[in-house]
């Protein structure tokens, strides 16, 4: 276990000293307050807009007056499921990058396995380390976001709230997690960082974007009249076609729980925190499948690879 | 001349031993395949949905239909656009990154600056080598997307539309030429080849995915599906009405759209392929001649990083 | 009423000719046409006529019936209602009978003065029998909008102002006549003046509009649809084509940067030689 916990801290301190890593983790914070400002403010403008219209038809004597939007608390903090999609899988890909073929380029990795180190020690400490950074990054955004959230909106999370924003904490976690892991196994199988780096951001925008935009191509796009303002406006619908594609991008499934779980969808923004996490369950096993899958291929690569 | 030509020609012949490049060639080509084949799948599933949507309607009395999809595949989604500014970005960041890396990589820069070669005809020759070789690849793009529409999609292509597929290609070329030139500068003003990368990418996310979200999030009829407005069943009149205390709100978040490139590029894609409606009446030449904006914001830029990619590879003496 | 009457003794009629052709003793469909909604079958411009009768089933055995309207014309629409909801044809048990009614959606500029529309009520038989209905056109109140120029142009960000000429069409005088604008997402009508007209028949008056267009306008066609209300007609839309140009403020500091950056680089190449 100790070989595992050196090479995990050594991972740790590693990833604080590079200028490129603290700059992504800079623009990462800054997008997440951004995200809890940005949305407190599109809330607020919605609520100013209600409440000018009620006071327009107020004044024009009509009683027939638009049903108050659900704004519920957590929604304001919606924005930040992009961000740790994009540039949260960003982080995780400089994490991950370099841990083998950086290490073969230098010509640390012969000096490493000279030393009472299993091979799959070496993984499991990469991993530890590097799930070490996202775990501090993502506590320190959490703080952050509660305090936020509470100075903002000036209302205390209640326990429910807090069970949803630590339950999407810890689901940004894995889907990091799952990130990171099919990053080492690609930095196991190329010779070149370069290369790696690079086959890893195509892997990402195909999982990020591509998969969820051909998945988007298979919906069904129905119209529905507002019977207030007789406005027709289309709706998307899933088919099969479109959630079968979608299985393949845990991008898209991360995406689905943290709207669930962050009070987006109305159908369970009112409902407790662990009915969420049970309706999601395929959602978290289909973004955990392609980590568990790839992690377990590391593992064999390594025993068998001219590390 | 000559010497940026011999440039150049290296440029293109390097080109083939980059399996990197060849990879995201062939996953843009194999993607523009894809789309359309998707969008045709989906115009014809869109015409029967409006079909039964036009049915619902009639019962109802209403008299004022949406308009009909577009039968052309290319019209149909975004998602043709969206793959070339992602993919196309992607590759044009790894030609230029690795136009500059492999001469220090290998120690040709050296080498070559002994030479008898002033270091602005270098970084000339290497763009020129990358520009025909972007320009070769929107071109067979564009050949790979008519025969698709044709044989695929099963839809002739007007002489007019031809054009508009070409002006669309052109506005690739020249968005991609923006993170070609992006690419070059940063390697030149890094020491490190990956760290150049790397940082790159980053400025690559951020124009192209971060400016954009930040845009879209600020838009309050983003934030519920079918349009808040709509939604909350509000009238056009209390909405005009609402909407003039939002100046300010949507003069910032404007600001932040027209920092992107990306919103450069699918405004003047989606206007030259029809995706977006109102522009089917413009001649091609008209429909850039109103996006003139869009196609000073990938232009200029690009000229304005050129200049700074000169004065630094000029003055840096550790260039080696 | 002579109307009336007349439609109702051919439905007899129809209904005895049929009993006189049927052998089996099965009884006719009975169509009635009632009085429509409004006093005389009339037609607004603009606005839906609706005409009701009723379908009785006097057979002893149930029936279902589809009603066709033909000679419709073709700008205008046309659908049924039974029990509130969109029909075309409904299920009779013996003896029951329910009213129909037959909506008319009458365009703004409707050319004809009279419209004869036939409605063929057919039973799942076969039996049929047609009701005659007539919408006569209501040409007290009649307006018409057109704008005057085609080529109407604006910049994202900025104000413009366009007129729109409105005409009484109609043989009576149109008071406090007012001009509705429905403007593109997140445009703003600044002020129209005046801001309602009176206009004697055969008289034209003209509105100026001020409209504010959003910074994020993208360049392009927009359109702003117009109509022309008061109390007793609303004209037809009038969509006016605008042609918005982008806000060449971005243009300007980039051009700006642009030059700044070329200065710099020529002074430093004027001062460094060229290596």
């Amino acid at each position: 276990m100790k070989p595992v916990l050196t090479i995990a801290d050594k991972e740790f301190r590693a990833a604080f000293k590079d200028k490129v890593f603290l700059l992504i983790t800079a623009l990462f914070f800054v997008l997440s307050i951004a995200s809890v400002y940005i949305g407190s403010s599109t809330k607020n403008a919605e609520m100013t807009a209600y409440n000018n219209v009620v006071d327009l038809l107020k004044a024009q004597g009509s009683s027939n007056l638009p049903v108050s939007p659900d704004i519920y608390p957590l929604a304001i903090l919606k924005n930040i499921i992009t961000y740790v999609s994009m540039i949260g899988s960003v982080l995780a890909i400089f994490l991950g990058f370099d841990a083998f073929s950086g290490e073969r380029e230098n010509g640390s990795i012969k000096l490493i396995l000279t030393r009472p180190v299993y091979r799959d020690q070496l993984i499991t400490g990469k991993l530890i380390g590097g799930g070490m950074v996202i775990g501090l990054l993502l506590i320190i955004t959490l703080i952050v976001n509660i305090l936020l959230f509470t100075a903002v909106s000036r209302i205390f999370p209640t326990a429910n709230e807090i069970g949803r924003l630590v339950a999407f904490i810890f689901t940004a976690f894995l889907y990091m997690m799952v990130i990171l892991t099919i990053t080492l196994f690609i930095s196991i199988k190329t010779s070149d960082r370069t290369f790696g780096f690079l086959t890893m951001m195509i892997i990402w925008l195909f999982i990020g974007f591509v998969i969820p935009q051909l998945a988007e191509t298979q919906r069904n796009f129905a119209m529905s009249l507002n019977s207030t303002s007789q406005a027709v406006t289309t709706v998307a619908t899933d088919t099969v076609a479109s959630r079968i594609i979608e299985y393949f991008s845990p991008a898209a499934q991360f995406e689905s729980i943290g709207e669930n779980l962050l009070q987006t969808v109305s159908d369970t923004a009112g409902i407790g925190v662990l009915s969420v996490i049970f309706k999601q369950a395929i959602s978290a096993f289909c973004m955990l499948a392609p980590g568990i899958v790839l992690l377990l291929a590391s593992y064999r690569a390594v025993q068998k690879e001219e590390l | 001349m000559n010497t940026t030509w011999v440039v150049a020609k290296k440029e293109i012949l390097d080109a083939r031993r980059n399996k990197l490049f060849i990879i995201i060639l062939a996953m843009l080509l194999l993607l523009t395949l894809v789309s359309i084949v998707l969008s045709t799948y989906q115009v014809r599933a869109s015409m029967d949905g409006y079909n039964q949507s036009i049915s619902f309607l009639k019962s109802l009395g209403k008299a004022n239909f949406p308009d009909p999809p577009k039968l052309n595949p290319l019209a149909a989604s975004k998602s043709f656009v969206n793959y070339i500014g992602m993919l196309g970005a992607l590759l044009a960041i790894v030609l230029g990154n690795y136009s500059v890396v492999k001469e220090r990589r290998n120690g040709t820069m050296r080498l070559i600056l002994s030479r008898q070669i002033f270091r602005d005809r270098l970084l000339n020759g290497k763009l020129l080598g990358n520009l025909i070789l972007l320009a070769a690849i929107c071109l067979g793009m564009f050949v790979v997307t008519m025969l698709s529409v044709l044989l695929v999609g099963k839809i002739t292509l007007s002489g007019d539309d031809i054009f508009r597929l070409l002006l669309f290609f052109l506005m690739a070329f020249l968005y991609m030429v923006f993170f070609l030139v992006l690419s070059i500068t940063v390697a030149v003003a890094t020491d490190n080849g990956n760290k150049a990368l790397l940082i790159t990418v980053i400025i690559w996310l951020v124009l192209s995915f971060v400016f954009p979200q930040i845009g879209d999030t600020m838009d309050m009829d983003n934030q519920l599906p079918g349009g808040f407005f709509a939604q909350m069943g509000i009238t056009k009149d209390a909405q005009t009405q609402i909407l003039s205390h939002f100046k300010f709100y949507e003069t910032l978040r404007d600001g932040i759209e027209e920092a992107s490139p990306v919103k450069h590029f699918e405004r003047a894609g989606f206007a030259l392929l029809n995706v977006k409606p109102g522009f089917d009446t413009y001649s091609p030449l008209g429909v850039v001649a109103i996006k003139w904006v869009d196609l000073i914001g990938l232009t200029i830029p690009s000229i304005i990083l050129w200049l700074i990619a000169y004065m630094v590879f000029h003055k840096r003496e550790d260039i080696f | 009423m002579i109307r009336f009457m007349k439609k109702r003794l051919k439905a007899l009629m129809v209904g005895l000719v049929l009993v006189c052709t049927m052998s089996s003793g099965l009884q006719a469909l009975a169509v009635e046409a009632a009085f429509p909604v409004l006093p005389n079958c009339t037609m607004k411009a603009g606005e839906e006529s609706v005409a009701q009768f009723l379908i009785e089933n006097n057979d002893t055995s149930a029936h279902s019936f589809n009603f066709k309207p033909s000679n419709v014309p073709k700008d205008m629409n046309s659908y049924f209602m039974v029990d509130s909801k969109s029909a075309e044809g409904l299920l009779l048990q013996a003896s029951e009978s329910k009213e129909v009614q037959f909506h008319l959606a009458v365009p703004a500029d409707v050319a004809e003065k009279t419209v004869r529309i036939t409605i063929d009520v057919i039973r799942d038989d076969g039996v049929s029998t047609a009701v005659a209905l007539s919408f006569t056109k209501n040409s007290d109140y009649s307006v018409q909008l057109t704008g005057t120029t085609d080529n109407l142009q604006a910049v994202s960000g900025k104000t413009f102002s366009f007129d729109v000429v409105v005409t009484n069409t109609g043989d009576k005088e149109l008071n406090a006549l007012v001009l509705k604008s429905d403007l593109p997402y997140k445009w703003i009508q600044n002020s129209v003046s005046p801001e309602a007209l009176t206009l004697k028949p055969g008289e034209s008056g003209s509105y100026r509009l001020n409209v504010s267009v959003p910074i994020s306008q993208s360049s392009g066609n927009s359109t702003i649809k117009i109509t022309a209300s008061n109390e007793n007609v609303k004209s037809s839309e009038l969509p006016i084509s605008i042609r918005v140009a982008a806000n060449s403020n971005f243009v300007w500091i980039l051009g700006g940067a642009a030059l700044i950056v070329a200065a710099a680089a020529f002074i430093y190449f004027r001062k460094h030689s060229r290596r």
